[in-house]
């Protein structure tokens, strides 16, 4: 039962953390990973 | 064509029935395991084959298609009398095929991998090769060995062609018999698939189910960096390709031990020729070696095999003679496909790791002490400052991957949005809690710790971890498993199914092609799709496209060039056009194209003055060969435009604009040329100081001689109309000005510097970058570019150190949306001569082909861009194509 619990909340940590990673890595790459596709809907 | 479509067939198929003989030989009827096997086999049996005719000079599609079909007749009399085997296997087959079930998570999968494929295949068959290093120096081997039909030591001012090149002789299977390049990029996409279903059986290996281990080979492929990879012609996947195969074999040994199906001296085999493979693909090799051996070792221990081993080791452990001739031979086939390169390096420069050096505990071993080529820095041995050093860079910028995907990794990993997003909290997660990964783990840090030790530090390193990213897909999956809560396992995977359409869209165009190139090479018709193309970032603008245009295909074109300079496009995609390297150190250019019988002449250098090398130019203008030149550095990559016409002794108006997308220039406010081959950030090295009249901080700088007037600097780009106003009437014609008063001036939107030269050399933007004589510099007083109020400019010698330093203010160093414009009277227009921009913080000056003496005499004349021809040749043209 401790186990599951521990396990549960290690999961939510690791979500946290990799939510918190993606945002670092979106203010750095978004504006060179979109620039294709949205020069698609430009013209 | 249709024949040559046949004989590949053939070959293909022939290769197809070998590579089955040999999996027969050495399957272990696991299915993760048999794919990975099956796929190293047939690259294995596609290269050797190759490498065999190559080598000895029979490289000609029709010997390589006569004796596969012979082989293909004695396969198919083996196969007619044990037809009823093969029928029960195709039966086994079959009906595992229908046992298969189809659920919506396979499905999504099947989707995911189709989408990736689809996106592989448009690429293998749209874009011809794009990336700098493969045109510069990979693919020029291909292009002479299938020309010459056998594999040699090619000549070429780019050294670095004399590398290992295992992976060049299995793109050589894809070009041979086409005598094109259509479908040169196969060899990539074998080395990715491998990379791939590798990861999927290192998986399976550490108990994950089907579906999951295919979910995190789906992750894994689409990494960005892999991604580009698949189709970019470079070498370095299949480096990690080998790895990962080597990873699998030895996981499941970690995992399950030694047994019947799988014996250990047949993973020994396997383990040996990967190893041999890799490092006749490229010596790093041996420096992501510590991962799998400490592997291998931990692996033994487990299941105290060392006794086995060590017997699986004696040939007396191969139970029968026929096994024993097919272990010895493929060890001897892996061996040769190894060595041959260094041998051959030992023989022909009496350095097996030519150019590079090699030392060992300082200690210089091979080579000169002096690197040759720039871009090559001798390593000393294993440093560990070197793996400080690229560890912090690794960690402190490049895996945030701040600037756009492309081939060449430059300043970035690839890793991608999955690796950063899901894989680091993944791994150190595995690290600390699940014992499945954190040997796995610690073996792939210590492969990667090893190459950043050996390795030197630059910013370049990011293609020589695509072996790495895997462990961020295992680590995650490992995690899934362990975090066995629905509503977890649902959020991450939704998490990473993001991350990797991310990936996926970024890398759409392979991070270099706008949608109008991919456009225009789509319209084109396959077989005329070439790298020589004006959509490819590195044709010159389609500069190479006019030289195969003027040079009858008949012709040998001479060619001398930098020695990191492209030259696989001058062949053309059909590889049409031989070459002949005329080296720097001819003296008469003349007489030896004369006697050798050669016609025309590519010179990339500077006519006679020699070339530099990898100069971080930012944005600078100037002179050359009687036309305005431009230099700029987007994203590290340099840059020259020439255009326009400069005459001698007259006031000309020179403008420049980059807008990040465009680059413009202008001579006399007419636009003369429109670049748009590269797109981004200019980059600056080292902080230059904005100089005007010579950019020798290292010499030579090329400085400019003659009367130089109303240089400006703005960080906006200007219309042609403002820039002929400018041209007009100066920049003080709206209001008139004292040069006391910069105050009007400031209010010119965006100008961040400006100097009249009326009475000095003041900064009349208002922004107090007033520039300092240097050297020999004579402000005239009574003489000025043709504007109103126009007294005063300042005169340059031609001597280098001459010149106006405006300091190292960072205003005057604009990575975007710049305008540099000045007004020049050069004394004479021939030699290249420097104008204004930030200066030269780098790099080497080398002699070049003395080309300059040959046009001065008349023997030589220019008939493009680049591209000479011997008057008498160029003269008989004329006079053939006007009879016709």
């Amino acid at each position: 039962m401790r186990l599951n619990r521990l396990k549960q909340i290690a999961g939510f940590i690791v979500l946290t953390i990799n939510l918190l990673l993606f945002y670092v890595y979106f203010s750095k790459q978004a504006k060179f990973s979109f620039e294709f596709i949205s020069s698609l809907f430009q013209g | 064509m249709l024949l040559r479509l046949a004989m590949m067939g053939i070959s293909n198929l022939f290769i197809l029935g070998l590579t089955g003989f040999l999996f027969r030989c050495l399957r272990t009827k696991t299915f993760h395991l048999d794919l990975p096997i099956f796929g190293f086999l047939w690259i294995f049996n596609a290269t050797l084959f190759t490498f065999l005719f190559g080598v000895f000079g029979i490289l000609k599609p029709t010997v390589m298609a006569v004796v596969c079909l012979i082989g293909l007749s004695v396969m198919a009399v083996h196969a007619y009398r044990r037809q009823s085997h093969y029928a029960a296997t195709l039966d086994t087959f079959f009906s595992r095929l229908k046992g298969l079930t189809f659920t919506v998570v396979s499905g999504l999968l099947v989707a995911a991998a189709l989408l990736q494929l689809g996106r592989v295949a448009f690429h293998v068959w749209y874009i011809p090769p794009y990336v700098h290093d493969t045109l510069a120096y990979h693919l020029p081997n291909v292009a002479e060995w299938v020309q010459k039909e056998r594999i040699h030591a090619i000549s070429s001012p780019v050294i670095r062609s004399n590398w290992p090149a295992a992976f060049e002789v299995l793109e050589t299977w894809f070009v041979v018999f086409l005598h094109h390049d259509l479908l040169i990029q196969l060899a990539c996409v074998a080395c990715y698939l491998l990379a791939v279903v590798s990861v999927f059986a290192i998986c399976r290996g550490l108990g994950m189910g089907t579906h999951l281990a295919a979910g995190v080979a789906l992750l894994f492929a689409y990494t960005p960096s892999v991604a580009i990879h698949a189709t970019s012609c470079k070498n370095d996947l299949a480096v990690a390709a080998f790895y990962l195969f080597s990873m699998a074999i030895l996981v499941d040994l970690w995992r399950n031990g030694d047994n019947a199906a799988f014996p250990l001296n047949r993973r020994f085999l396997l383990l040996a020729m990967a190893f041999a493979f890799g490092v006749g693909t490229k010596a790093y090799m041996v420096f992501i070696a510590p991962g799998i051996i400490v592997l291998g070792i931990l692996a033994l221990f487990k299941h105290r095999l060392f006794k086995v081993a060590i017997h699986a080791l004696r040939p007396s452990s191969i139970l029968s003679a026929r096994q024993l001739l097919l272990y010895t031979s493929l060890l001897l086939a892996s061996g040769v496909l190894a060595l041959y390169w260094y041998v051959r390096n030992y023989v022909v420069f009496d350095n097996p790791f030519y150019p590079a050096d090699f030392r060992l505990f300082g200690h210089l071993i091979f080579g000169t002490g002096n690197p040759p080529n720039p871009g090559i820095s001798a390593q000393p041995s294993f440093s560990f400052h070197s793996m400080w050093a690229n560890t912090r860079n690794l960690v402190t910028f490049k895996i945030f991957d701040q600037l756009r995907y492309y081939a060449d990794l430059h300043r970035i990993t690839g890793w991608g949005w999955f690796s950063f997003a899901c894989g680091i909290s993944s791994v150190i997660y595995g690290a600390l809690f699940d014992r499945r990964v954190r040997s796995l783990i610690f073996c792939f840090v210590l492969s990667l710790l090893s190459l950043l030790g050996w390795i030197f530090v630059d910013d370049w390193h990011g293609r020589f971890l695509h072996f790495f990213p895997p462990i961020f897909a295992i680590a995650f999956g490992a995690t899934l498993m362990h975090l066995a809560t629905r509503w977890v396992w649902v959020s991450l995977s939704v998490l990473a199914a993001i991350c990797s359409l991310l990936n996926f869209v970024a890398v759409l165009n392979v991070g270099v092609f706008a949608k109008e190139d991919l456009k225009h090479l789509m319209e084109t018709p396959p077989l005329k799709r070439s790298a020589a193309d004006r959509s490819i970032p590195w044709s010159g603008g389609g500069l190479f496209q006019q030289i195969h245009n003027r040079v009858p295909k008949d012709e040998v074109i001479g060619y001398n060039a930098g020695k990191n300079h492209v030259i696989y496009p001058l062949y053309d995609s059909d590889l049409s056009h031989r070459l002949r390297y005329l080296p720097d150190s001819i003296d008469n250019v003349t007489e030896f194209m004369k006697s050798q019988n050669i016609h025309y002449l590519y010179a990339a250098g500077s006519g006679g003055r020699g070339v530099w090398e990898y100069p971080y130019c930012g944005h600078q203008i100037g002179i050359r060969n009687g036309r305005m030149a431009t230099w700029i550095n987007i994203q590290s990559v340099n840059r020259e435009y020439n255009s326009g016409v400069i005459n001698a002794q007259e006031w000309t108006h020179l403008a420049f604009t980059f807008s990040g997308r465009e680059a413009v220039s202008y001579v006399n406010g007419e636009i003369v040329a429109k670049h748009t081959d590269r797109r981004g950030k200019i980059e600056f090295k080292e902080n230059p100081n904005f100089v005007i009249g010579d950019r020798s901080n290292v010499a030579p700088g090329e400085p400019f001689k003659g009367l130089v007037d109303e240089v400006a600097l703005f960080n906006r780009v200007l219309s042609q109309q403002e820039i002929l106003t400018a041209m007009k009437h100066g920049l003080s014609l709206a209001e008139p000005v004292h040069v006391e008063s910069s105050a009007t001036l400031a209010n010119a939107n965006g100008l961040v510097a400006y100097y009249r030269f009326d009475k000095g050399t003041r900064d009349l933007s208002g922004k107090g970058h007033d520039g300092k004589l240097v050297g020999v510099v004579e402000l005239i007083p009574d003489e000025g570019a043709p504007v109103p109020n126009g007294n005063g400019c300042v005169r340059f010698s031609g001597r280098t150190g001459n010149a106006v330093d405006c300091g190292k203010s960072s205003d005057l160093r604009i990575a975007r949306n710049l305008t540099l414009m000045a007004w020049v009277k050069p004394d004479a227009v021939g030699p290249t001569q420097f104008v204004a921009g930030p200066a030269y913080a780098g790099g080497k000056w080398y002699r070049s082909l003395d080309i300059a003496t040959a046009i001065r005499e008349g023997n030589l004349i220019e008939i493009t861009e680049h591209l000479y021809a011997l008057k008498s040749t160029e003269a008989n043209r004329r006079v053939h194509s006007s009879n016709n």
